[in-house]
């Protein structure tokens, strides 16, 4: 018999404080890796649906003057030059196969006169819009020819109401829809399809594009390229406030999986120190029979090796699984079974090595006591 | 001697056993209470950040906006109702005034400089800054506030002027100098706009008191924006208030990924704690299989024994709840903050306290009546010779 | 020439109310070969002198030499060597390792040898035989009777051959039967030369000693 068939035994034996055992590390260890990878997989999805958040990318005509609008509001009594984009342009970015685009929406922006007051009449492509602008919500239909929808604002300014007609230009258009409060400018704004748009303003070409790229530096550089004649701009808003709410969520992730982590420890750290606590008595039996400290403290770390690799190895893969199954419950997407193995190298190596340090402070006080108090110790 | 006096001395003599089964309940409650409260102000503190990057709340005059879009303005209204500076005093009357983190008052103003028409926004630079976290200053470190005779350019006016930082710059025959140049935003409104002192451009432009509009970063983490701006509306006549949307949903995404992510946090640590202190009570029951059949040999009914345990686990369970509790909250009002990093203030959380006994207490005795039921129902010979 | 010479050892506790005087003043002898009785009535302090006779226990004060060798003054490790290679203690509770099987604990002494396993398991079972209980050998602690685990506890103590074989009352749980088979067991284990010492409270024990030293509130009567 040697000291490693000593230590099976124990595990072999008293199944139930070895299941216990080994219960607390695939615990912790598959609830670090769960929460790790969960946290992971949250992050990427955040960044996703925030970069898919409205256009981090302009590109606009270059022009002589300096706007001198503010918020919606404009300095008064000012004619402004309207410059325009070729229909090339668009076509130009659709066949560019390098620019990562999730996102592209050309519009035509100009006015048209009312019965009392000139309008701003917006062209978009609607499925386009809306899929980059979550905040649009419309009321009623979208416009097809010859139909318009209103923001929020100027419905109210001029009691419209869908149903209701708009003279643009000496023509009737049929209101289908109305545009619910967005606090932007699109609330003074009259949407229709392109078609439409360029009935009612004359203009044949694109007042402006945005884009929606996953990498917003990469794709103004490679446009500005294509498009020396045009103003390719990076919405530095938009771009910063999503890398800071990425990095927040990070550093909250990572906080609070540490969190739990440090209390992981603490718990193998007071369960091991239960279970030596219960084989006071044993040790002071074998150190009556004439063991070493060294011997009995071999034993002891044989054990806790085998349970905390077995526990590492098994919670690591519960870790694994876990998330596939959280997944779908909690936010509503699958997350893949993946094999990491510097995960699984971290997570199976920090726990022989919390199981052993936790072993090897309430050992040690347990081997220094006197045989004859250990065998009598409650 | 009574049964509860058994309990007792049992929990007294076996101090090392007693204290891990306490430690543990401690653990389970106080590492629950640290995370919820420290989770909880931690979410508060990034959506009042994430609200405070960039406006949320824009207050014009009722009436005279600009056919703008997108950056692009078609047309300009012929005149334009002016608001004055005493709206700002009176924003700061309503109800949950408290929310209004940032007031950025503006003055729209053109000029001409070689030549061109250039928009002169007058703003309070502090606040200004406070706004546009996103702004890159070359010229201007972090957290310097420029004075009343200096203004910051956007990057388009300052390559069209030909100017640098500490350059001097003649705007409506006063020199200026250059505080700092904004690399370019992708936004025309930021790029193509001279930022001065607000008062210095009142002045200069012989309009005291006006503003054109105001800019506001609301936090509405505890109280909804549409109760602010309806809220600014009634206080505020002849302006029009709006929430601004789009910022709003995109905080909301973020917001609600780190409530689902606390929760899943809380969950998985409730779950946790559940099961360590499960385990733990279930253990130490095993262990006094002996000692309940010596109980049994000597006459104790099944139900003595049973009430024994469940006093000993009721015990411990409401002492670690007790102590869980205290551990929990007093370490996240005291480490909370500094460790998320957060400037939110941690209150003392009584009710979390009935919570974490009840629960705690809950648990203990659960976990304790399968394996006391177990060994009392065990024959005595039998358990006399567990070891 | 003595194997053991206790030299005035005194053993005192800390107890609740105050200082207990365990062992008071001590000198003892005992030659190679003899099998002495310790007797005494419950609480005289006969266990606990067995106990610092068998290298479990420090004195408070005094000297205890065995074989020439002052063994409270060895170092705690070579102590434990010590009892490895002197001692078999027969504990009163017997002290099985609970997850250990007959055999298995039979073979703890030697598994810190570096004797081969088929070696181990040889002499493990020679003992078991000699004990009577190799039918046994794979029985579990808790399976087996009070005279058995007794058994069990005495082939652990001798199977590593030592100079000395302590036992703390080991008739005291046993009926009469097995007693006496009990005590021709170690009247055999003498007769091949082995010392016993061996803590009892029956007088008609004596009958199977070579010699009987009778303790009382901590000191030896004459």
């Amino acid at each position: 018999m040697t000291l490693t068939d000593i230590a099976i035994q124990n595990l072999r034996r008293r199944k139930g404080k070895t299941v216990f055992l080994l219960l607390t590390f695939i615990l912790v260890i598959g609830i670090s890796v769960t929460l790790n990878t969960l946290s992971k997989s949250m992050q990427d999805d955040l960044q996703k649906s925030l970069t898919q958040y409205g256009a981090n990318v302009v590109i606009t005509p270059k022009s002589e003057h300096f706007t001198l609008s503010y918020g919606g509001l404009s300095v008064p009594g000012v004619d402004y030059e309207i410059n325009h984009l070729n229909y090339d342009v668009l076509t130009k970015i659709e066949t560019s196969q390098d620019l990562m685009l999730s996102g592209i929406a050309p519009k035509i922006i100009g006015s048209a006169a009312g019965t009392s007051k000139r309008y701003l009449i917006i062209g978009v492509d609607f499925p386009r819009e809306l899929k980059m602008k979550p905040w649009w919500h419309i009321k009623g239909l979208q416009p097809g020819d010859r139909e318009v929808i209103i923001g929020s604002n100027l419905a109210r300014q001029e009691n419209l109401v869908v149903g209701s007609t708009l003279e643009l230009n000496l023509q009737k258009y049929p209101i289908v829809g109305m545009m619910q409060e967005t606090g932007g400018s699109e609330d003074n704004g009259i949407f229709t399809n392109f078609a439409t748009s360029r009935i009612i303003t004359g203009l044949d070409s694109w007042s402006m594009i945005e884009l929606n790229t996953a990498q917003p530096n990469v794709t103004v550089a490679r446009l500005n390229e294509l498009f020396p004649e045009a103003k390719v701009a990076e919405i530095s808003q938009l771009v910063q406030s999503t890398k800071e709410s990425v990095d927040r969520f990070s550093s909250f992730s990572l906080i609070a999986s540490t969190l739990l982590g440090v209390i992981g420890v603490l718990i193998v750290f007071v369960t091991t120190m239960g279970n030596i606590n219960d084989r006071v008595a044993e040790i002071g039996v074998f150190r009556a029979i004439g063991f070493r400290r060294r011997h009995i403290l071999s034993i002891l770390i044989r054990e806790i090796s085998l349970i905390s690799l077995t526990g590492g190895v098994l919670g690591y893969l519960l870790g694994e699984i876990t998330p596939t199954l959280l997944g779908p419950i909690a936010f509503q997407k699958t997350v893949s079974f993946q094999f990491h193995p510097l995960v699984a190298l971290v997570a199976v190596s920090a726990s022989v090595l919390i199981g052993i340090v936790s072993l090897v402070f309430p050992a040690r006080r347990a081997v220094q006591l006197n045989p004859l108090d250990a065998l009598s110790y409650i | 001697m009574r049964l509860t006096e058994i309990a007792l001395q049992n929990l007294r003599r076996r101090k090392m056993r007693s204290a891990l089964l306490v430690i543990s309940v401690v653990i389970g409650v106080a590492s629950i209470i640290f995370l919820f409260t420290t989770t909880k102000a931690m979410k508060e503190d990034v959506a009042n950040k994430l609200d405070q990057y960039g406006s949320n709340i824009l207050i014009l005059p009722d009436t005279g906006e600009a056919m703008t879009f997108g950056g692009i303005t078609v047309e300009a209204p012929t005149q334009v109702k002016e608001l004055d500076m005493s709206l700002i005093p009176l924003m700061k009357t309503i109800k949950n005034k408290e929310t209004l983190a940032t007031i950025a008052p503006k003055l729209l103003i053109d000029t001409k400089i070689k030549g061109q028409s250039i928009l002169l926004l007058g703003v309070d630079f502090k606040q200004e800054l406070h706004l546009k976290k996103w702004w890159k200053l070359n010229g201007l470190a972090k957290g310097q506030i420029p004075s009343a005779n200096e203004v910051i350019l956007g990057s388009e006016v300052a390559t069209s002027l030909g100017l640098n930082p500490k350059q001097t710059i003649t705007i409506k025959e006063q020199e200026f100098k250059v505080a700092g140049i904004i690399q370019p935003t992708g936004s025309t409104e930021n790029d193509q706009a001279i930022f001065m002192d607000l008062a210095m451009l009142q002045k200069l432009s012989n309009r005291p008191n006006a503003i054109s509009l105001i800019e506001a970063a609301a936090l509405c983490y505890t109280c909804p924006i549409e109760a602010v701006t309806q809220q600014l509306s009634a206080k505020l006549p002849g302006t029009k208030v709006t929430a601004l949307k789009s910022t709003l949903e995109s905080r909301d995404a973020t917001v609600n990924r780190f409530n689902l992510f606390a929760r899943v946090v809380a969950l998985i640590l409730f779950l946790a704690s559940s099961l360590v202190i499960t385990m733990t009570m279930k253990s130490s029951v095993e262990e006094r299989t002996r000692e309940i059949g010596i109980m049994r040999a000597i006459g104790f009914r099944k139900r003595h024994i049973i009430q024994i345990i469940l006093t000993e686990a009721g015990l411990s369970g409401s002492l670690g709840g007790l102590l869980g509790y205290l551990l929990g909250m007093g370490a996240a009002m005291r480490y909370g903050s500094v460790l998320v990093k957060t400037q939110v203030h941690i209150p003392w959380q009584s009710n979390l306290f009935v919570y974490a006994l009840l629960t705690s207490l809950l648990i203990s005795l659960i976990a304790s009546l399968n394996p006391a039921w177990k060994a009392a129902r065990l024959d005595p010979i039998e358990s006399l010779r567990y070891m | 020439m003595s194997l053991i010479k206790v030299h005035e050892v005194t053993k005192t506790y800390k107890g609740g109310d105050g200082v207990v005087e365990a062992l008071k003043t001590i000198n003892l002898e005992i030659a190679e070969g003899e099998f002495l009785a310790l007797m005494g009535p419950s609480g005289s302090g006969k266990s606990t002198l067995l106990s610092v006779l068998g290298g479990l226990n420090p004195p408070t004060t005094g000297k205890l030499m065995i074989d020439d060798i002052d063994v409270y003054a060895l170092a705690p490790e070579r102590l434990a060597d010590f009892r490895h290679e002197y001692v078999g203690f027969v504990f009163q509770q017997y002290q099985l390792i609970p997850y250990l099987t007959a055999l298995e604990n039979v073979l703890l002494p030697l598994a810190i040898t570096s004797r081969p396993a088929k070696e181990q398991r040889e002499m493990a079972q020679t003992v078991l035989d000699k004990v009577g209980l190799s039918s046994k050998s794979l029985r579990l602690p808790n399976q087996l009777s009070g005279g058995e685990q007794n058994r069990v506890a005495i082939a652990r103590a001798i199977v590593n051959e030592p100079a000395i074989i302590f036992a703390d009352e080991p008739t005291g749980s046993l009926d009469s039967k097995t007693a006496m088979e009990l005590l021709e067991l170690f009247q055999t284990l003498n007769q091949s030369g082995l010392t016993m010492i061996m803590v009892t409270h029956n007088q008609e024990n004596l009958e199977w000693v070579s010699r009987a030293v009778y303790i009382r509130d901590g000191t030896l009567e004459a």
